[in-house]
Formats: C-alpha cells, sequence, structure tokens
C-alpha cells in the first residue's frame, strides 16, 4: 500500500535523523560569515528566519546545559552574538527584574477580560460555602439592591477590570433572580464568582462556555478596529508590499481583509469574504436579476468600470448577499487568501507578571498588545521566557523578550523598520478615564483573601455552619500560601486560624466519640 | 452542548481527514520522542475534526498542515515534562500530562497548571483552551 502524505512526511525524517545543529547549511553559512549576517537573515523567508533562531538558541541551550571549554563554547558565544543581532532588528530586547508574580486567580481574569468569555467552572472548584448558600436560596428572596458587589472582596479583584465593572447590573439581577443570600458575596472565591457569571450568561443549560462580552467589545476585537482607525492606511500598505511566492497580494483580498477588520474588529481569514471593488459585467448582470430593494442602489445608474460604494459593498455583506459582488480571478475561481497574515495577540509585558505599580488590568491596555504573525509569535517572542522555579513556586522572571517601542501595533517580519506598524492607542481622553478608574479600583489580591478568609470565619458563625473537613484543610492551605507572601497581616488571620483551629478540635472530638 | 456542536458554526480550518495509517505514524513516533501515545479521547476527536486553526487557537492533529501538525509542534514548542502538546491559544497551551492520565491547561510563559481535567472532561479542556468568541 502506497504510504499517505503524513506517514511519507514523518517516515522521511525519520529515516534521515538528522538532527544535529550544526549540519544545518544555513546556519554553517552565518557562521562562516557573521559579519552580513542581518543582510543574509533579512532576505531569508520567515519560515527559514525562524528556524535559524530555533538553531541558535539550541546551541546556547545545549551549551548552558553542559558547559565546555572547547568548541561548544565558541560556537554558543557567537550564536549569542548572532541572536543579539536579530533582537536588534526585531527592536527586542530582555526585560529582567521588576516583576512580580500573579495568582493564578488574578491570570485567568486577564485572560477573561482579553476574550471576553467565560467558561463552567467544575463543581469541585467552587467553594462550600458558596454551594451551602446556592442550595438554600430562595428565587427573588431579596432585593438587587441587597446585592452589594463590592462587599465581595472576591468581586473587587474582578472590579479593576472595566469589562467586568460594565456587567455589575446583569450580575446583581442574576443573584436576585436565583435568591442567593447576600451574605454570600463576602465568602464567595474567584471560582465562585466565575460560576455566577457563567450563569448569568450562559444560554442554553448545557453550555460549557459563555460570552459575557458582545463579540464586538472584546479586547482583540476593539484592538483591530483601533489599528483600523489610527493606522488603517499604514497597515494597508504594509500588506500590499508582502509577497507570496513571489507575487503581491491581490488589492482586493487586501482591501476586504482591511475593511473586515475595520467593521468588525475580525482578522479571521476564514470569514474573509472578498469582494470586487469595481462594477464589471458579471456583477452588473447579478445586480440586475437580485433583489435589491432596502438598498437605495438603483442598478440601472451603474457602469462598469466605476467604483463600487463602501457602504454598497457592506450593505451585501451584511445581508448576506456578498456572492453577488465576490471576487473572481481569471479563472473564475474564488481569489486566494495566501499571503495574508496569520497573527496571534502578544502581551507585551507578560500576562504572568506585571509591573507593581500598575493594575493588572494594565495588561490588557491597548499598548501592551501587539499582533504578532504566529511563527514569530511561537518561535521567536516566547522561546526566550524563563523562570526560574523555587520548590516548585515560581521564584523570579529571569529573562523575557520585550518590545522595546510601546507604539508598536503589529510585527509581520523580524524587520521592524518595514514589517511593523506604530500608533499610540492610549493618548485619548477617554483611555485616561478608563486609566484613571482602573487605578482608583486597584486591589491587592492577597489582602482580599484575606479579607475574604475573616469574612469565612464571620459568616461561618452568624448562619452557624458546620464546616467539613475538606474546608479546614483548604482553609490551612490558603492561609500557608498567603503567609509566604509579603503581604501577611498577622493580625488579621488571627480569628481565621481560632475558627480553624476550632473546627478542626470539633471535628476531630466528633470523630472520637 | 459538547465542544463538536460548539465549533458547528464557526469558520474553522480543519485539517484533512484522518487517515489511520497517520493517526498510527503519529502515535509511533510521539513514543519515539520519548513521549506516549494520544489519548483515546483525543484520536476520537481527531476522527471528528484533525486539528483546528481558528482565531489565534490551535488544536493539533494528524496532518500534513505544518501548522497544526502534532509531531512537528511536539519537537518544536516548549512544553512541561511528561506531557503531550495538544494544542495552544495566546496564553496557554493544552497538554497531555501521560504520567497522570489528565488534560490540563498550562500557562505559556512559566508552565503553571491553570486549570485540569479527567479524561472523560476533554469538551471541558477543549473549549477552555477554545476560549475565543
Amino acid at each position: 500500500m502506497a504510504r499517505g502524505k503524513y506517514a511519507k512526511k514523518h517516515y522521511r525524517e525519520l529515516e534521515n535523523n538528522v538532527n544535529n545543529n550544526m549540519a544545518s547549511p544555513l546556519l554553517v553559512d552565518f557562521f562562516d560569515d557573521s559579519y552580513s549576517f542581518v543582510d543574509k537573515f533579512k532576505a531569508l523567508n520567515i519560515d527559514s528566519q525562524v528556524e535559524i533562531v530555533r538553531l541558535l538558541h539550541n546551541i546556547i541551550k545545549k551549551e548552558e546545559q553542559s558547559p565546555s571549554s572547547g568548541r561548544g563554547r565558541l560556537y554558543a558565544e557567537e550564536a549569542r552574538y548572532l541572536l543579539g543581532n536579530i533582537h536588534k532588528l526585531t527592536g527586542c530586547s530582555y526585560d529582567q527584574n521588576n516583576f512580580y508574580p500573579l495568582a493564578k486567580d488574578e491570570k485567568r481574569l486577564i485572560r477573561m477580560e482579553c476574550y471576553g468569555t467565560i467558561n463552567r467552572r467544575k463543581d469541585d472548584e467552587l467553594s462550600f460555602l458558596f454551594k451551602y448558600f446556592r442550595k438554600k436560596a430562595i428565587p427573588n428572596k431579596f432585593d438587587t439592591t441587597a446585592y452589594h458587589l463590592l462587599a465581595s472582596p472576591s468581586w473587587k479583584v474582578f472590579h479593576q477590570f472595566e469589562s467586568f465593572r460594565s456587567i455589575e447590573p446583569k450580575i446583581r439581577r442574576y443573584l436576585h433572580k436565583s435568591g442567593i443570600h447576600p451574605d454570600a458575596l463576602q465568602v464567595m472565591t474567584v471560582s465562585d464568582i466565575c460560576e455566577v457569571i457563567f450563569q448569568t450568561f450562559k444560554k442554553n443549560d448545557n453550555d460549557i462556555v459563555a460570552n459575557f462580552l458582545p463579540k464586538s467589545e472584546s479586547i482583540r476585537s476593539k484592538q483591530n478596529k483601533a489599528i483600523m482607525k489610527y493606522a488603517g492606511k499604514e497597515f494597508e500598505n504594509l500588506l500590499m508590499k508582502r509577497t507570496v511566492d513571489g507575487e503581491k497580494i491581490d488589492e482586493r483580498v487586501v482591501k476586504s481583509y482591511c475593511d473586515m477588520m475595520r467593521r468588525y474588529g475580525k482578522d479571521d481569514i476564514n470569514s474573509l469574504i472578498v469582494t470586487e471593488r469595481y462594477y464589471n459585467k458579471r456583477i452588473l448582470d447579478n445586480l440586475a436579476s437580485a433583489d435589491l430593494n432596502g438598498s437605495g442602489i438603483d442598478v440601472s445608474m451603474l457602469n462598469e468600470g466605476t467604483p463600487i460604494a463602501q457602504e454598497f459593498i457592506d450593505y451585501l455583506i451584511d445581508t448576506g448577499k456578498a456572492d453577488l459582488i465576490i471576487a473572481l480571478d481569471a479563472e473564475g475561481n474564488p481569489l486566494s487568501k495566501k499571503g495574508l497574515p496569520v497573527k496571534q495577540y502578544h502581551h507585551n509585558h507578560s500576562v504572568m507578571l506585571a509591573s507593581k505599580e500598575d493594575t493588572i488590568a494594565a495588561t490588557n491596555y491597548p499598548n501592551n498588545g501587539v499582533d504578532v504573525d504566529v511563527r514569530i509569535h511561537q518561535g521567536y517572542m516566547h522561546l526566550f521566557d524563563k523562570v526560574l522555579h523555587l520548590n516548585g513556586e515560581i521564584e523570579q522572571i529571569a529573562a523575557r523578550l520585550n518590545i522595546q517601542n510601546k507604539n508598536m501595533r503589529v510585527m509581520l517580519g523580524f524587520d521592524v523598520s518595514k514589517d511593523a506598524i506604530y500608533c499610540d492607542l492610549e493618548n485619548n481622553r477617554e483611555f485616561r478615564k478608563r486609566k484613571a478608574k482602573d487605578l482608583k479600583c486597584k486591589v491587592n489580591y492577597f489582602d482580599m483573601m484575606q479579607k475574604r478568609l475573616q469574612n469565612e470565619a464571620k459568616i461561618i458563625k452568624k448562619h452557624n455552619i458546620e464546616c467539613p473537613r475538606s474546608y479546614v484543610h483548604e482553609g490551612y492551605r490558603c492561609l500557608k500560601e498567603i503567609k509566604n507572601t509579603e503581604d501577611y497581616n498577622k493580625e488579621a488571620m488571627r480569628e481565621v486560624e481560632k475558627l480553624l483551629k476550632a473546627q478542626y478540635i470539633s471535628r476531630k472530638k466528633g470523630r472520637d466519640k | 452542548m459538547t465542544f463538536t456542536e460548539l465549533i458547528k458554526d464557526k469558520n474553522i480550518v480543519k485539517g484533512e481527514i484522518l487517515e489511520s495509517e497517520a493517526l498510527i505514524v503519529a502515535q509511533k513516533v510521539l513514543c519515539n520522542m520519548g513521549l506516549d501515545f494520544i489519548p483515546p479521547s483525543y484520536a476520537n476527536f481527531l476522527k471528528y475534526c484533525n486539528g483546528i486553526k481558528y482565531n489565534g487557537v490551535y488544536l493539533l492533529g494528524a496532518t500534513v498542515d505544518d501548522d497544526l501538525d502534532i509531531i512537528d509542534k511536539n519537537e518544536q514548542m516548549d512544553k512541561p515534562e511528561n506531557s503531550i502538546l495538544l494544542g495552544y491559544n495566546e496564553f496557554d497551551l493544552l497538554c497531555y500530562d501521560f504520567k497522570s492520565k489528565q488534560y490540563k491547561i498550562i500557562d505559556r510563559s512559566d508552565f503553571e497548571v491553570m486549570d485540569t481535567y479527567e479524561e472523560n472532561e476533554i469538551d471541558d479542556a477543549l473549549s477552555a483552551i477554545f476560549a475565543v468568541q
């Protein structure tokens, strides 16, 4: 039986078993003549450039893992020098220090805000107190005004983000409808609140993910629209210069792609509809036989060769009639979208580590986001992340590659003098207002966690709730986690420790009886 | 709603239809690389959808598409030990920890485990990595 394509691809690699870094002819060439390295590197396509970066990085890594004094060390030194040149080309440099690790909950919130979606939480991720109050809930028992979200230390962590602040009324309405006791807010964990948000926004009972922001309001969509608003022309020009197999991308493809980003904030090539920009006979015939009531267009007035008005293109796309003006090549086939960039959203300052002076909301600020070609994003930007671990915990960041120009919004190649787009998306009143509000809402996660634990002690007493053994364990685990931080407040945690001890003793007595 | 229902109306790019031979090759090469077999629940998913590309999310398969090839990506991308990389988005990796037999959502930068799912919770694991609207 003939081998399938996939089998052929991988058996060839296995048979060749070429895994020697220095065997790459590209790399040998660079090592022979490192003076002209940058020019040679620039002349390569992105795939080869990423390969070079990977090989250089491997040489250094190998040398770091088993240092040698011979040829290996020389190669590593040379590789470091060449990589340094690549970093200059991309305007990136290692950032070290001035970072502190974020809690997992904080990281989760940053992701949720970025996508505008929330996933169903598993039952074992919810606190026993939340489950207790959920079980006792009587629908519509409490008025909406009884739910003071800011009484919840965990909600205050959410409240730091503009997107979560915007959904507060809906959350209150859901809590009222479900009838969960307002006291629950004081003890709910971040996971519990995620569950409440999920329940508020899910469309069907068996949904596993819910959108809590309209699609057009997600960080990515807003970023795409903003780039088109402030640097649309430059972006279009950048795409027009791109070549695929030596040929430029068709102008109609570029224009349609830019329109999609401008209007819908989408950059997904699969959903791109490429339309003609000028009337031709085929289109005029199509339009003449179509029902265009409501478009305000008199087809008999249209002429071949004249531009199709943007509003008319938008109307046809929005009403599902884009087929009438779909762009075709000389053979009558839809135009290829090859050559359009496939991008990933890169947080310049890391999602996991933010400056202590900033709010965590700043991670999703417009000037912290760069749309990077996916190959560069995974094969270069994240290749140099280094984190020191101590006893399994993140100790500190060792190195991270960061783009130095905070105005870079798009990076489609290694040579940022020609492959990048720059614009400042934070220099406007709306953003300044948002930032001021974010700063006012800034809280320290560990302070909030301690406050929540204090509340738990009060609420357990007030509602005379018997705690399961898992709660005592979880409580001690939380305490241990907080004790390891500089934010530990011994005085405030005394009551919590007392409660945990009392619960532990009461359970032990019960067991002994 | 299962994950396959969730993506039904999305304009995703899929890898070519999974050939059983391709799956065997993928399993063999991954094992040769010191990894393990693709978990059965994910292999079942590949029969429906042999890799996905959508808005910055990649789910890998036994496909000739270089962006989605599970072997290439496991070779090229950093990931925690004892795990097979099955997909990724801008923030996280979707890995299968073959020691604990669990799917894990792992922070790309520091490999912190963000979420853990049992093998039968594959729908939750896939939708967690497919966090785009």
